[in-house]
């Protein structure tokens, strides 16, 4: 078993570099029968992996302790659920995920182009193998997965394991970090077409039509895993927050920011042909943020001075940063003539310049959450100092940014193409912008003096109401056109130019989830120690502790209370804070109790137990509009499905005809 | 016996990738020299398309609706200028006059790849010349035009 | 240390819900339970390190030492790892330099591919024939049929 695994990553390193050589040279000295060989080896390289992923799930499944990943990151009374979670739960194991992921990709994207973009198609696949040959290196020598735990030469297993660390062992961990891997390494797609467009010079932006897709699905794949992981850390990690700006959530978020502003920057590369250097510049800084990201969440370079000497795998990461990042400035530099511009801008009031503007904000909150990351370490090394950034700071410099880009997602689309006079922009800001200033008007009038969250509820409406208004006038348009009542003319507007429509949707889920940060400025919390009869108060909630129990699972031991909620005398039910305590890993972790409601969340976390063991830590928060991050998730998520719906297309014009040359590729995706 | 499994897979592993026969060559699509330039055709009448959309929904005012219809239009006949610059250029390549192209009318397909309507027996399948009715031999390159295609 | 339990009663709401003075002093102060967080940020409830140290700070300040005093007698006691410094002037000028080339950049661009005013404001086609008029001319036809069958 673990002879085959060991085999099957060395075998497929050999066919990674195979692959890449015979691709590369095929392309250059014109032998497809080497390309094809090469793409043959792309699909050994899956088949290979996925035998080694196999072994090593068989082996955690059925808990084969011989095996030193599974002794540190199994244990026998474990769920089965978490003995697979367990195959992403260390290093070895994560980086085998990170291979079998590539691989997978790599053989889809071989096989949907297998016919398709002959020239470019070595190039590509060259470019994904090279990033899978640096995985599989990682894996076959720096954290090999197949090591045997031995005494003096002779392979012996240990009784039990370890375990999974306890704060992974919850559902949507299960399903967390394979989001985020997908989302990091689908990245490598879009990577490795545009530079094998740029190598191979491709007229036109055959690169971006093919990898449109790609993009946007990679980018729900890394949207869901950021925010899964933000439901996570509010549920489970019992700090009472949904994000603390640890180095770990930020790598998450560097890849989503650039990549999203990719998604709206290679628009105007379709439209007008502009932008040409910089979708490049952004799909490679997506993709090496990407890897950064992989290197920030496991090499633990950021979290303290100690990690480097535990984990020598940054240094291998850093290297291929180094390389790759210098190769593709090359690139570009020496294609510079191939990426010129078509078009020129007529106007700085258009939609052009808004994206612009919306660029610049979400890569320099990209670089600003990058600089909190990395600051710490560089201080460190350049005067000695350590410095602490904590989340005060994040927030300080990230709060302005957030808001003025919730304040572009709604002014973007109200400018038009080319250019926008100032009455068709008055015309299309009054209802909203007045609409917006009267509720601003009203929440002080209320009483409210928060000024974030005064600015932040204004730009929601006013983005929310721009949304509709395209929604409505485009949908009674249509209605009055082919007599459809509003609904179905809504949902025809959205199936003829699902992109956009399917774009606007995700706005919305936006601000609706903005509408739950906003509701970070009203937070209340309390903390007691409480004994079986005691009450507290936390907002306008009282809290009276009816039960303090205790007992043993197989996996874990806990401590339980059972709180009565009531508010102005009415009693609302119970909530069960839970605290555990693994007893494999020896670390605790805790349930918390939370009644969910649209307006408020109220949030009970069993904190531990006094110094006397007496009496129960509860810490009681109050969190005003939480659903809202969630609802907005959602959202996001069906927009960007609906942005994959093909469009209706009722384009009908010329297509170009010449005698000798078939035309039924020369379509546009849309 | 775990050196004999892995010797079977390395010699199946090292018989699938080296083992492509001349069959297994995949028969590349053709590729139009027109592609990219399809392409931005698309583009800009997707443009257009926008454009008068957004017009009637009243979210532009009449001179901007003008300018922008202008320049599109410019862009466009710029596109088929492009287009019929390299129609002459590869009709001079060839040395032939084949018959005027006449521009048809025709649905853009939603998906990537359509088959095209007109069965196979109209297109040449070594030059992928397209005819009205079917021809023993190819008004383009002279071919029999019942060749099977692999 | 004996302080500290002796202060008992006045060290456990300081460690429950630290006050912005508390807060203040801890991010000084590196937390050193293993996170990277300071005293202050520190997540970890009972946490060994952070709630002592935090109790710590709320008697000192109590009996009336500054700040600088507390974290000396942190250094003293732990030595220098112990110490944060505060995000000095070069943590908040980098981001915002950054938005600032930014626009530098965008305002770079806008001029470089700005066309020149002249032609974009001739309106329908009056003066100058230039070569894409003529170009549109040829088309003209062509693309009107194309448009009509647009939507």
């Amino acid at each position: 078993m673990e002879n085959l695994g060991s085999l099957a990553i060395l075998l497929a390193l050999c066919l990674a570099l195979y692959a890449t050589a015979a691709c590369v040279i095929g392309r250059i000295k014109n032998k497809p029968f080497l390309i094809v060989s090469g793409e043959r080896a792309v699909y050994g390289l899956w088949a290979l992996i996925t035998t080694a992923s196999g072994i090593l799930v068989y082996s955690l499944m059925t808990s084969d302790f011989r095996f030193a990943y599974v002794a540190a990151h199994s244990n026998r009374t474990m769920p089965i659920l978490y003995k697979y979670a367990a195959w992403w739960g260390g290093q070895e194991g994560s980086l085998l995920l990170w291979s079998f992921l590539l691989s997978t990709y790599t053989s889809v994207v071989v096989f949907t182009n297998r016919r398709k973009h002959r020239d470019m198609m070595p190039w590509v696949i060259g470019v994904l193998t090279t990033i899978q040959s640096f995985f599989l290196v990682l894996n076959n020598f720096i954290a090999n997965p197949f090591q045997m735990l031995a005494v003096d030469k002779l392979i012996t297993a240990v009784p039990d394991g370890a375990g999974l660390s306890p704060l992974l062992q919850y559902p949507a961990m299960a399903i967390h970090p394979p989001m985020l891997y997908l989302g990091y390494v689908g990245f490598s797609v879009p990577f490795a077409f545009a530079i094998g467009s740029l190598i191979t010079r491709q007229p036109g932006d055959a690169w971006i039509h093919t990898t449109r897709r790609w993009t946007l699905v990679t980018w729900l794949f890394q949207s869901t895993g950021v925010m899964l992981g933000a439901a996570w850390a509010y549920h489970v990690l019992g700090w009472g927050g949904y994000w603390g700006w640890d180095p770990v959530e930020n790598a998450s978020l560097l890849p989503w920011l650039s990549g999203t502003a990719f998604l709206h920057s290679v628009m105007m590369q379709e439209k007008k042909g502009m932008m040409k250097i910089w979708n490049i510049v952004l799909v490679s800084a997506t993709f090496f943020l990407c890897i950064l990201g992989t290197l920030l969440t496991r090499s633990g370079i950021v979290q303290s001075v100690h990690a480097f000497a535990r984990s020598d795998i940054g240094k291998y990461f850093v290297g291929f940063l180094a390389v790759g990042i210098a190769a593709v400035i090359f690139l570009i530099l020496d294609r510079l003539d191939y990426l010129k511009s078509e078009a020129e801008l007529e106007s700085v009031i258009s939609r052009e310049s808004s994206f612009l503007f919306n660029n610049l904000i979400l890569l320099a909150s990209c670089f600003a959450v990058l600089w909190g990351t990395l600051f710490p370490v560089i201080s460190e090394a350049i005067s000695g100092d350590k410095i602490s950034l904590d989340a005060d700071w994040y927030n300080r410099l990230m709060v302005p940014i957030g808001l003025f880009l919730l304040f572009l997602t709604g002014v973007g689309p109200l400018f038009a193409w080319r250019r926008t006079s100032v009455e068709s922009l008055r015309r299309n800001f009054q209802f909203p912008g007045i609409a917006s200033l009267v509720l601003v008007g009203a929440l002080i009038a209320a009483g409210m003096r928060h000024f974030y969250a005064l600015i932040s509820f204004g730009f929601c409406l006013f983005v929310a109401l721009t949304i509709l208004v395209e929604f409505y006038k485009g949908a009674k348009s249509i209605g009055a056109k082919n007599q459809m009542n509003l609904l179905r003319a809504t949902i025809e507007l959205t199936h003829r130019n699902t992109r956009r429509y399917g774009g606007y949707l995700v706005h919305m889920g936006i601000v609706l989830a903005f509408i739950g940060f906003t509701g970070h400025a009203f937070n209340q919390n309390e903390v007691k120690e409480l004994n079986t009869g005691d009450a507290m108060k936390v907002g306008t909630y009282e809290l009276r502790m009816v039960n303090l129990a205790q007992g043993d699972e197989a996996n874990y031991s806990w401590h339980r209370a059972t709180m009565a909620v009531t508010k102005n005398g009415e009693m609302l039910g119970t909530l069960e804070p839970e605290k555990r305590f693994y007893k494999a890993s020896k670390q605790g972790t805790s349930e918390v109790g939370i009644r969910v409601r649209p307006n408020e969340d109220l949030y009970l976390n069993f904190g531990g137990m006094s110094d006397d063991n007496q009496r129960a830590v509860i810490q009681a928060y109050v969190f005003p509009l939480v659903s809202w991050i969630w609802i907005g998730t959602l959202v996001v998520i069906f927009g960007t499905l609906v942005c994959l719906v093909p469009s209706k297309i009722k384009l009908q014009y010329a297509r170009t005809e010449v005698v000798g040359y078939a035309k039924n590729n020369a379509t546009v995706q849309k | 016996m775990i050196i004999a499994i892995t010797c079977v897979i390395a010699i199946v592993v090292i018989v699938f990738v080296l083992g492509v026969r001349p069959k297994d060559l995949p028969e590349p699509e053709p590729v139009s020299p027109f592609a990219h330039l399809d392409e931005r055709k698309a583009a800009i009448y997707e443009n257009l398309r926008d454009l008068q959309f957004e017009y009637r929904l009243g979210k532009l005012s009449d001179n901007d609706y003008q300018l922008t219809k202008k320049d599109l239009q410019k862009e466009l006949a710029a596109v088929m200028a492009e287009v019929d610059r390299v129609k002459l250029q590869l009709q001079a390549g060839r040395g032939q006059t084949p018959p005027p192209p006449a521009p048809k009318l025709r649905q853009t397909p939603a998906s990537t790849v359509k088959s095209a309507p007109e069965p196979d027996s109209l297109i040449c399948p070594h030059c992928d010349a397209r005819f009205e009715r079917e021809l023993k031999f190819c008004g383009e390159c002279g071919k029999p035009m019942k060749a099977v295609r692999a | 240390m004996v302080l500290i339990v002796a202060m008992a009663a006045l060290a456990q709401t300081a460690s429950e819900k630290p006050s912005v003075d508390v807060r203040r002093v801890g991010a000084r102060l590196q937390c050193q339970c293993g996170c990277k967080d300071s005293v202050a940020t520190c997540s970890m409830l009972e946490c060994h390190f952070s709630k002592p140290a935090k109790e710590r700070i709320a008697q000192m300040q109590s009996v009336g030492m500054g700040d600088e005093q507390i974290v000396q007698a942190f250094i003293r006691d732990y030595g220098m790892a112990v110490y944060l410094a505060p995000p000095n002037a070069f943590g908040w000028i980098v981001p915002y330099a950054s938005v600032g080339f930014g626009l530098v950049v965008i305002f770079m661009f806008l001029r470089k591919y700005r066309k020149p005013k002249l032609m974009t404001d001739l309106g329908a086609g009056v003066g100058d024939m230039g070569a894409d008029d003529r170009e549109l001319a040829k088309y003209k036809e062509q693309i009107e049929k194309d448009t009509a069958n647009l939507d």
